[in-house]
């Protein structure tokens, strides 16, 4: 399915809403802009005759020829009443679409916990247990609340063919609620500047007829691949042995005590006494891009982004992996089977 | 002869400052008066004259041309690679590094150090000319601005030099831009070269306020003021009331980095969101402190070019102090996407698109004035048209995203891009480039070449449509603000390669401006007085002007003088002679009048300061402190802030008199004005009142932050910390009020002594009996020396009394505390405060020792009492700031 891409109002009610509002206040606002214009026109059209009269003025045409009365008059109603009138009617159209942006999903929706790092997104289905990285999944026609909060500094959850976007803070909860309409794969990235690569901080979210969807949560909540496949086995004893397993879950590999999200556990960089949390990767091979949508995630891909993350996205807090070229196909095809 | 003290600056040929202070001239004694006044005016040779000089066409030129600089810098180059780099799709011009250190620099440096200095610098420059006055009343103070400016951006640009350049935005959000997520220098670059130049906006305004409302030509009644006038005295005032809490919360800011205070820390109980709120609370103003004088310049402009009065020039006024009032309550339409709750929401879109309102007044009066009008057809007229063709275009995309919801999508999109650059570029160059094509004729003396300026002008405009228009769309597209690349699949690309080509077309017509400029100064038309024919007085004098403007200052009987007025100099016979007599007397100091509040009647004549390197050194000093405070060295900290100390006092020292008692009586019994030869204690009470109010907001603003941490706090202090003991800052409080009640007894008194004395004697003429004095004695400073009893036990006391207050205080927070100012954000909050009212008491014990010694001989001259009264009101205004902070900190958390 190719990505879709935004027009206003693309694909839920959200969207559709402030997109209604978007183009009403785009035509009162070509209406007054264009009668501006029609003024300056005009008044630069009757006076056409006087273009060549000269920097010296006539000293009769002096003064006003409209009476001080009267231009405080047109003043007083152009230039206040009418502004009145439409700013109050254009608050009045958005206080009512205000209203219509809904702030919860309601007992049938789904929740989904939403935690901005630098520079990915983690999404957790807390209902199912599962946990993913960058792409979301949501059912069609049900509404979802996205439960936003940061591991670091602020980041903006944006996508936009769903509705506005919401702040995600460190220590703080906001919630977002979007359903999308109709199935497609919508882009979106973060829209609060957030260091070094906040450009390659995107989100996609794939939405899917209630089914399929359900089908597709199942699927992630399954533990990976048991080893069973002959290819994979030394993979995994490597992703275990060289340190990925200190930030990745993957989740029925990785012994639980070193899973990302117990602090302490997880060994960082030199001097870093926070935990480095990396994406769960348990059903990687799963999903279309790597790095929040810097690459797509094709074998090649994924072996450059490994040997040398700060390369493709400079700044990236995975560490590059000190792997000779055999390891790193055996990696890549480990990684290759959490599908 | 010079008006330079013997110890700033050598004397000029032709004169000596002699030891005894009293300047005489060497030679020339018959000389004609014009060129003695010429000569008095003029600046002294060489670069140490260059240095010294305060004039305001100077320092408004100076900083006219250093914004201008900053403007290619900044403004230009930034933003031609930042389009070079999003021409096309995964390009790699520069790196995400490189693209995000640029667009914070061109965020930054446009906001603080291309448009503000512009601006102020057009009020410096022609404010004086056109409220009809010499002088501004501090010349010092504005070359101090110029200087702290232009260092405080060398400060910020040098990052460069050290690969430390900001990269966190213009807004340097927390936590971002704390030390955990920003380590290294290139924030405290940010925070701290950024406020250097916003101590020069606050130093600039004051001075802006104060000669509108008492510089201003006898007979400009307020109604009468042009309208650039009225636009800068509103935006100077928001300038003190928006910059006082940048800078407070950019100290906070700095905290946080130097010391790991934890003001925005989340985890230690500091909220982030609160510097976003002071950051906006500042930011949104801003805007507008960049609209309001271009729309008085273009005010001041139309008209001339339309051959037509301004219509609705009552509603003009009206309009611009609503914007000033309103763009305070607005805000928080920069954090829609925070999660407000929806009543908040509603209340800031109300207030956001209201200011649509005054906007759409001020628009139809333009309107109204260019109907009636006969357009002539120069340059600075087309840039006002263009003005108001991007301006409302700029306007309603400004009401779409003042509307919340719609916000929610566009918020930090190319959307926003488009809107807040059609109305900087479109509201503001616009008509700053109209005022360079119409006043810098006047200082130049020659006109700029109109062919050029059509190519400026259509290049700019044509380019800046292209540039920004397609952003509007690429922004409803989804591209979110502040990405060095984006992927070829957005379908971005063609939008952007637009908005390149439009860059480029823009750059041009700035371009070819240059190419004017330069034209103009070699080959330009001469100017002479008034090539537009327009109304107002600047255009009375001659281009460029001499520099003190006007021999003979105007007379005002009109708003549009020079079409209404055949003759400037006739008014009332007390008041022409008044003018008549400044054309000749004095000519040993240099004289402005300073006139009433509203009706513009002449009150005072008096002495402005001239040339001094004084403030050049205080600049060098502030500059030194941020550098000190960078760097981390105490040393170099403490030293920055005795030298800014010691020349702050050496700046203000009493002047040399060059005029005597018998002369000064004479003249004031002639015109019915007082004389002040050596300095008016109305003008230093106007100065005082506007610093106290300075200290207001900044007291207010830690007021503000200590409640939002308060608020968003669930236990109040937190748990863990005892609520600090009433015992001492109760006696701290007492000792405070005892001090600066035995102090105000004793300026009461001096008062009453004063008004007893000289001061109504000198304006009854009754001088024989103490002109000998006079005529001796600079000692006396002015008048007959008056010897209030008791007051310097009362000095003496109530330094006692406040020093007591601040020991008390300092041991109470050194000792009695369990917690630190690092613990967590109720410490850092905390021991901040206490340290505001200790650094506020100290300063006042200072300046209360530093009056003692000057009455230490108990004779009062006028300048003495000024001082006494200095103090006083200072004093007081701690008693109040004291009680409200004590109060804060030790009472509210037990009565909660």
């Amino acid at each position: 399915m190719r990505p879709h891409h935004y027009r206003l109002g693309a694909a839920g009610p959200s969207a559709d809403a402030i997109a209604r509002l978007g183009w009403i206040l785009a035509a009162v606002g070509a209406v007054i802009f264009a009668m501006v214009v029609g003024v300056l026109a005009a008044s630069i059209w009757r006076n056409r005759h006087l273009h060549g009269a000269g920097i010296q003025p006539d000293p009769a045409a002096r003064g006003e020829a409209l009476s001080e009365h009267r231009a405080d008059r047109s003043i007083l109603t152009l230039g206040a009443v009418v502004p009145a009138v439409v700013v109050a009617l254009a608050l009045g159209a958005s206080v009512i679409t205000l209203g219509r942006l809904p702030t919860s999903a309601g007992a049938q929706g789904l929740v989904i916990d939403v935690v901005g790092y630098q520079w990915w997104w983690s999404a957790t289905y807390s209902r199912a247990g599962v946990t993913v990285a960058n792409e979301i999944h949501i059912p069609v026609g049900i509404p979802v609340e996205f439960r936003l909060t940061s591991a670091d500094v602020i980041h903006s959850f944006w996508v936009p063919a769903l509705g506005g976007k919401t702040d995600a803070f460190p220590n703080d909860l906001n919630t977002l609620v979007l359903e999308a309409d109709r199935p497609g794969i919508y882009r979106g990235a973060c829209a609060e500047f957030c260091g070094l690569q906040h450009a390659r901080m995107r989100i996609t979210v794939v939405a899917e007829p209630p089914e399929q969807f359900e089908r597709w949560l199942g699927q992630q909540g399954e533990p990976a691949p048991s080893e069973g496949s002959p290819d994979s086995s030394p993979g995994k004893a490597l992703f275990l042995s060289s340190g990925c397993s200190s930030c990745h879950v993957v989740r029925g590999h990785t012994p639980p005590q070193s899973s990302a999200t117990t602090a302490g556990a997880a060994t960082a960089g030199a001097g870093d006494a926070e935990p480095r949390v990396g994406p769960d990767l348990t059903h990687l091979a799963s999903r279309d891009t790597l790095a929040a949508g810097t690459l797509s995630a094709t074998p090649m891909n994924l072996a450059r982004w490994i040997s040398d993350p700060g390369r493709l996205k400079n700044g990236a807090k995975m560490p590059a992996a000190a792997f000779n070229d055999a390891d790193l196909q055996t990696i890549v095809r480990y990684l290759q089977s959490l599908e | 002869m010079t008006d330079i003290d013997s110890s700033e600056v050598p004397g000029r040929a032709g004169t000596i400052a002699p030891a005894g202070g009293v300047a005489t001239p060497l030679a020339d004694t018959a000389a004609p008066t014009a060129a003695r006044m010429a000569d008095l005016w003029a600046d002294p040779p060489g670069l140490r004259g260059r240095i010294a000089a305060v004039q305001n066409d100077k320092i408004g030129k100076r900083l006219l041309y250093t914004g201008f600089f900053f403007l290619l810098l900044g403004g230009s180059v930034d933003s031609l690679v930042m389009r070079l780099q999003l021409a096309v799709p995964d390009n790699d011009v520069v790196s995400a590094q490189v693209y995000n250190e640029l667009f914070t620099n061109h965020g930054s440096v446009t906001m603080f150090l291309v448009i503000l200095p512009i601006v102020e610098g057009f009020a410096i420059l022609l404010l004086p000319f056109l409220l009809g006055t010499r002088e501004m009343p501090f010349p010092r103070l504005g070359a101090y601005s110029f200087f702290t400016y232009l260092m405080g951006g060398l400060f910020y640009y040098s990052s460069t030099l050290f690969n430390a350049v900001p990269d966190a935005g213009w807004f340097a959000y927390t936590p971002l831009s704390l030390p955990e997520f920003s380590p290294g220098l290139n924030l405290d670059f940010w925070v701290l070269g950024l406020s250097v130049a916003e101590v020069a906006a606050i130093a600039a305004g004051i001075e802006i306020i104060i000669t509108i409302l008492k510089f201003r030509a006898p007979g400009m009644t307020l109604n009468r003021m042009p309208l650039f006038g009225w636009a800068m005295l509103v935006t100077a005032f928001m300038i003190l009331f928006a910059f006082t809490p940048l800078i407070v919360g950019s100290f906070l800011l700095e905290l946080s980095r130097s010391f790991d205070m934890k003001f925005f820390s989340p985890d230690h109980g500091g909220s982030s969101l609160l510097w976003q709120h002071l950051f906006w609370i500042f930011g949104h103003p801003e805007v507008y402190i960049q609209f309001l004088p271009a729309a008085g310049i273009v005010s001041t402009i139309l008209p001339v070019f339309v051959r037509r009065r301004i219509a609705g020039y009552r509603w003009l006024v009206a309009a611009f102090m609503s914007i000033g009032f309103m763009s305070f309550a607005l805000w928080a339409h920069h954090m829609f996407a925070v999660g407000l709750p929806p009543v908040v929401l509603g209340f800031f879109s109300a207030a956001s698109m209201a200011i649509a309102i005054p906007a759409g007044i001020q628009v139809v009066a333009w309107l109204v004035t260019l109907w009636s009008g006969r357009p002539v057809w120069k340059t600075p007229l087309l840039f006002v048209m263009g003005f108001l063709f991007t301006f409302v275009l700029g306007g309603i995309t400004g009401v779409m995203v003042a509307a919340a919801p719609l916000d929610l999508q566009v918020h930090d999109s190319y959307f926003v891009v488009a809107h807040l650059h059609y109305v900087l570029i479109g509201g503001v160059a616009f008509p700053l480039f109209a005022g360079a094509y119409y006043w810098l004729p006047k200082f130049s003396g020659r006109l700029l070449n109109e062919r050029l300026g059509k190519w400026n002008f259509w290049l700019m405009f044509v380019g800046v449509h292209v540039t920004f228009f397609p952003m509007h769309i690429v922004g409803l597209m989804g591209m979110p603000r502040r990405v060095y690349s984006y992927d070829e699949s957005t379908g971005w690309g063609p939008y952007n390669l637009a908005s390149t080509v439009g860059a480029f077309i823009t750059f041009s017509g700035v371009l070819v401006f240059l190419v004017n400029l330069a034209y103009s100064r070699f080959r330009g038309q001469v100017a002479g007085p008034n090539p537009w024919d327009a109304d107002t007085l600047e255009w009375s004098v001659s281009s460029p002007p001499p520099d003190h403007g006007f021999s003979i200052p105007p007379i005002v009987t009109s708003r549009h003088p020079l079409w209404d007025q055949a003759v400037l100099h006739r008014g009332d016979p007390s008041t022409e002679g008044l003018v008549r007599g400044l054309a000749d007397w004095p000519l040993t100091w240099r004289a402005a009048l300073m006139t009433g509040l509203n009706d513009a009647r002449p009150e005072e004549v008096l002495r402005v300061p001239g040339p001094s390197l004084w403030p050049f050194v205080t600049a060098c000093a502030t500059v030194l402190f941020f550098i000190g405070e960078m760097v981390h060295q105490t040393a170099l900290l403490g030293f920055a802030a005795l030298a800014i100390l010691g020349s702050v006092i050496m700046w203000n020292r009493p002047q040399v008199r060059r005029s005597t008692d018998r002369e000064d009586t004479a003249f004031a019994t002639a015109h019915g004005v007082q004389v002040r030869s050596t300095g008016s204690p109305t003008l230093t009470a106007w100065a005082v009142g506007l610093a106290l109010l300075v200290v207001a907001i900044a007291f207010a603003t830690f007021l503000l932050a200590y409640f939002y941490l308060r608020v968003e706090s669930p236990v109040w202090p937190p748990p863990g910390v005892a609520r600090p003991a009433l015992g001492r800052a109760a006696l701290a409080a007492l000792a405070m009020l005892a001090g600066v009640l035995t102090l105000a007894r004793g300026a009461r008194r001096a008062r009453h002594a004063v008004h007893a004395g000289t001061d109504q004697d000198r304006v009854a003429g009754k001088d024989e009996d103490h002109a000998a004095a006079g005529e001796s004695g600079e000692t006396t400073g002015e008048g007959r020396p008056v010897r209030p009893r008791g007051l310097r036990t009362s000095l003496a006391v109530a330094a006692g009394f406040m020093a007591v207050a601040t020991s008390v205080l300092l041991a109470d927070v050194a000792t009695a505390m369990n917690f630190s100012a690092q613990s967590h954000a109720y410490g850092s909050i905390f021991y901040t405060l206490v340290g505001f009212l200790l650094v506020v008491a100290a300063v006042v014990v200072v300046v209360d020792l530093v009056v003692l010694g000057q009455v230490w001989n108990l004779e009062l001259s006028l300048a003495q009492q000024a001082a006494l009264q200095t103090v006083n009101r200072f004093a007081s205004a701690t008693a109040v700031i004291w009680l409200i902070g004590l109060a804060t900190l030790y009472l509210l958390p037990r009565l909660t």
